[in-house]
């Protein structure tokens, strides 16, 4: 389970990278992301409100209420043209982000992978820069 | 009302009831009670559910965070055991300000009263120097001290004096009408003596006061009016 606090900065991709697919209401956007992340991210209903206030206050996201077929009153979220800018933005700068600290997690340093796990494949390089040091 | 919603309703019991806060409680209404009804319609029993739904609500940190609002009685990052004491020193020192005022105001209307009557030898204004510098200096050690004993009183209780001040605005008009008030009766005061003293009219002088009076109520019912209209 990846701690929440280092995916503070993170929270604002994962809510507009769904809402950019459809249009979403609370619920929907929290049981999108547990299942998206394969039940190891559960985002606590205040995270997610907070998140979404503050993309509506930056006008990110607008919101607007529609009726579900219970008649339950739902609040929809919509993301705006500037909210698909920042999250272009926000992409580019997570893959910078992804390149640099894969250069500082090498795979042979990490614990002996349990059973079955692992499928990740690490370029060739990786491994042949961790080995010149030894 | 459900359980959820309850639950909702007591962690804002402490939030201050703004729009933005109403809002917000409204959401995480919604979308818990859509959890919750998910959770029984997948044949989980009602404290199950809530249960779950309590679990991963999150803290109400973060929305108070977002919101920019702090609960009640939480002011600054201070605890209130500092806050207190930070005040009770200010208290002191405007104490020890007011007094010390207060004392030179008496020693000049002291000064005033030998200087006039040795230099010019003029008992009227030596008086009247002793009487009026004297005065301003008793009111404002009176003032002080008066003031000095209620905020002490409102401290020991625990009360934060802050909080008292908060809705000051409103309340402009009283402190108008005070001020008003003390200038009217000052000047009545410094009337009474240069006419007593240069013109010798003590007798009739003394009507100012009653004047004086009638005019402080005066202000305080026009001053009243205009503070109810707004």
């Amino acid at each position: 389970m990846i701690s929440s606090d280092i995916l503070r900065g993170y929270n604002d991709i994962i809510v507009l990278g769904l809402l950019i697919q459809q249009d979403s209401y609370g619920y929907n956007l929290m049981q999108e992301i547990a299942v998206r992340s394969g039940h190891t991210y559960q985002m606590k209903e205040t995270t997610l409100y907070s998140v979404l206030t503050r993309l509506e206050k930056n006008g990110l996201v607008t919101s607007y209420s529609g009726n579900e077929t219970m008649g339950r009153k739902r609040t929809y979220f919509h993301i705006t043209p500037e909210g698909t800018a920042y999250y272009q933005e926000k992409c580019a700068e997570w893959m910078e982000t992804k390149q640099l600290i894969d250069r500082f997690t090498l795979p042979n340093l990490l614990p002996p992978p349990t059973h079955g796990a692992s499928s990740v494949e690490y370029p060739a390089e990786v491994f042949r820069r961790a080995d010149e040091k030894h | 009302m459900s359980k959820v919603t309850e639950y909702i309703d007591n962690l804002f019991y402490l939030m201050p009831r703004t729009d933005a806060a109403a809002e917000m409680r409204q959401k995480l209404i919604e979308s818990s009670e859509d959890k919750y009804e998910t959770l029984l319609s997948w044949g989980r029993s009602e404290e199950e559910a809530l249960g779950i739904v309590v679990g991963e609500f999150g803290s109400m940190e973060e929305i108070c965070e977002e919101l920019g609002i702090n609960p009640m009685g939480s002011g600054t990052s201070l605890n209130p055991a500092q806050e207190m004491h930070l005040e009770y020193a200010e208290l002191g020192r405007k104490f020890a300000i007011g007094l010390s005022v207060g004392i030179i105001f008496c020693i000049l209307g002291l000064l005033g009263c030998i200087f006039f009557s040795e230099v010019f030898w003029s008992d009227m204004l030596a008086v009247t120097s002793l009487f009026l510098l004297g005065g301003v200096g008793a009111v404002i050690i009176v003032y002080s001290a008066l003031a000095y004993g209620r905020n002490k009183r409102l401290l020991q209780m625990g009360i934060p004096l802050h909080q008292l001040k908060q809705p000051g605005g409103k309340h402009w008009t009283k402190k108008a009408e005070e001020i008003a008030c003390s200038l009217i009766m000052l000047g009545a005061t410094a009337l009474f003596f240069l006419l007593g003293v240069f013109g010798g009219a003590w007798h009739p002088a003394w009507v100012l006061f009653p004047l004086g009076g009638i005019l402080c109520g005066v202000v305080s019912i026009i001053l009243e009016a205009i503070g109810r209209s707004n």
